[in-house]
């Protein structure tokens, strides 16, 4: 089963920074209240960032996706394989897998 | 009531104009010291304000107007100045008599092209709105709508920077403020956005703020700020940080992009047309951190 997720309409038109201090659409609150709660009932979560003009940065992206397998403890290839990123010809899928492969790297994960 | 008389040309880039102009900033400082209630800036020999500088000035003059909680502090004359018409009349001079908070909010509701700010999330809407008509103008051409899309991302993490790390060992109640400017020129197709803040700059909040010691193996503050600019390195301990500095200058590698930052007494200037990838230690302390990006939208730089 998969949820779909359109961040600009479902979760805020400006979504920034890494968490509450950055401001009240922090890439935390995304993940604390658009992916954990239902993390197990679904095997996809296509996120979907169609509608805005930039990204919102990788303090975002790198607290929303990253930070489930360095403060959640969910596994890194279980991330991978939920996580799809949208559009697929956008900047998004790109950087959320830089940053994915950066912690694969760092924490030596095979 | 004490008079300063603005140089002639007021420039960062340039070395044989740096001094003066740097020496112009001290002697308004100077100038506000033992409870002086009223200075003029007198600009009227001044033929030449280039982009860094109008916003390292405009930040100056607002912080000592905020701190002192006097907006009045300052009068400036520059009716004979050559740029009375054409900058300062319509532009400069409401920005620099914007020393309260209601008037830099005014700025902002204007969609001036100097503008000022303490929280980056707050400015995320009026960043949209002042991009919204050059994204109009380009909406065409889908190589310049990607650029900008990486512009405001850029700006968006230069703008958490100064959140986060810009002002560390400053009192907490201390706003962590910026002041930017937007120069879009439709004409030459360049556009020119700058932030500046009055932190402890890049390279001093990362070694004096590290919560891990940094291996000193770097002798000089040039190659600890091209270390810090590398994908992955923070200050923090956390194995997801350190992508936000990167990102800033991620731009660097167009063709029609050129990046001038100042920090901690460094000058970096990257500008890939013309092969210039440098950074140095220079004589003069420009106090804080100061970005600038420079496109060339479309055509040659």
């Amino acid at each position: 089963m998969e949820k779909v997720i359109n961040v600009k309409n479902d979760f805020s038109q400006y979504p920034f920074g890494r968490s509450s201090n950055d401001g009240p659409n922090s890439g935390e609150r995304f993940r604390n209240e658009m992916l954990l709660p239902v993390w197990d009932q679904y095997n996809k979560f296509v996120i979907d960032f169609s509608g805005f003009q930039s990204s919102p940065g990788s303090s975002f992206l790198s607290s929303a996706f990253v930070e489930l397998i360095t403060r959640c403890d969910k596994p890194y290839q279980e991330v991978k394989q939920k996580i799809v990123i949208l559009p697929k010809d956008s900047v998004y899928p790109a950087a959320v897998e830089s940053l994915l492969e950066q912690i694969k790297v760092k924490l030596n994960i095979q | 009531m004490r008079e300063i008389i603005a140089p002639r040309k007021i420039c960062l880039y340039r070395d044989e104009t740096m001094l003066s102009t740097l020496f112009f900033l001290q002697q308004i400082y100077e100038s506000t010291e033992n409870g002086t209630k009223y200075v003029t800036i007198n600009f009227n020999l001044t033929e030449e304000i280039t982009a860094a500088a109008s916003v390292v000035l405009f930040a100056h003059i607002n912080r000592i107007q905020l701190i002192s909680k006097n907006p009045a502090i300052f009068t400036f004359r520059c009716k004979n100045s050559p740029l009375y018409s054409t900058f300062f009349k319509p532009i400069y001079l409401k920005v620099l008599e914007a020393g309260t908070e209601e008037k830099l909010n005014f700025l902002e509701q204007s969609n001036s092209y100097y503008q000022s700010g303490t929280l980056p999330h707050l400015k995320l809407p009026v960043l949209d709105r002042i991009f919204e008509p050059i994204q109009h103008f380009y909406s065409t051409n889908q190589s310049v709508l990607s650029i900008l899309g990486e512009l405001k991302t850029a700006i968006n993490e230069a703008l958490l920077n100064v959140h986060h790390h810009a002002y560390l060992g400053f009192d907490v109640d201390v706003p962590t403020r910026w002041w930017q400017q937007i120069l879009f020129q439709p004409k030459d197709n360049s556009l020119q956005f700058i932030i500046y803040d009055l932190g402890i700059g890049i390279v001093n909040s990362f070694l004096e703020h590290s919560t891990h010691k940094p291996t000193m193996i770097f002798q000089n503050k040039s190659d600890i700020l091209r270390e810090i600019m590398k994908t992955g390195v923070s200050r923090l301990p956390e194995v997801e940080r350190g992508n936000g500095l990167s990102e800033m200058f991620k731009l660097s590698n167009y063709d029609n992009m050129a990046v001038w930052l100042s920090t901690n007494q460094l000058i970096l200037k990257k500008a890939k047309p013309y092969n210039i990838d440098e950074c140095e230690e220079c004589l003069y302390s420009i106090p804080g951190t100061l970005v600038e990006w420079h496109f060339q939208l479309e055509g040659k730089m």
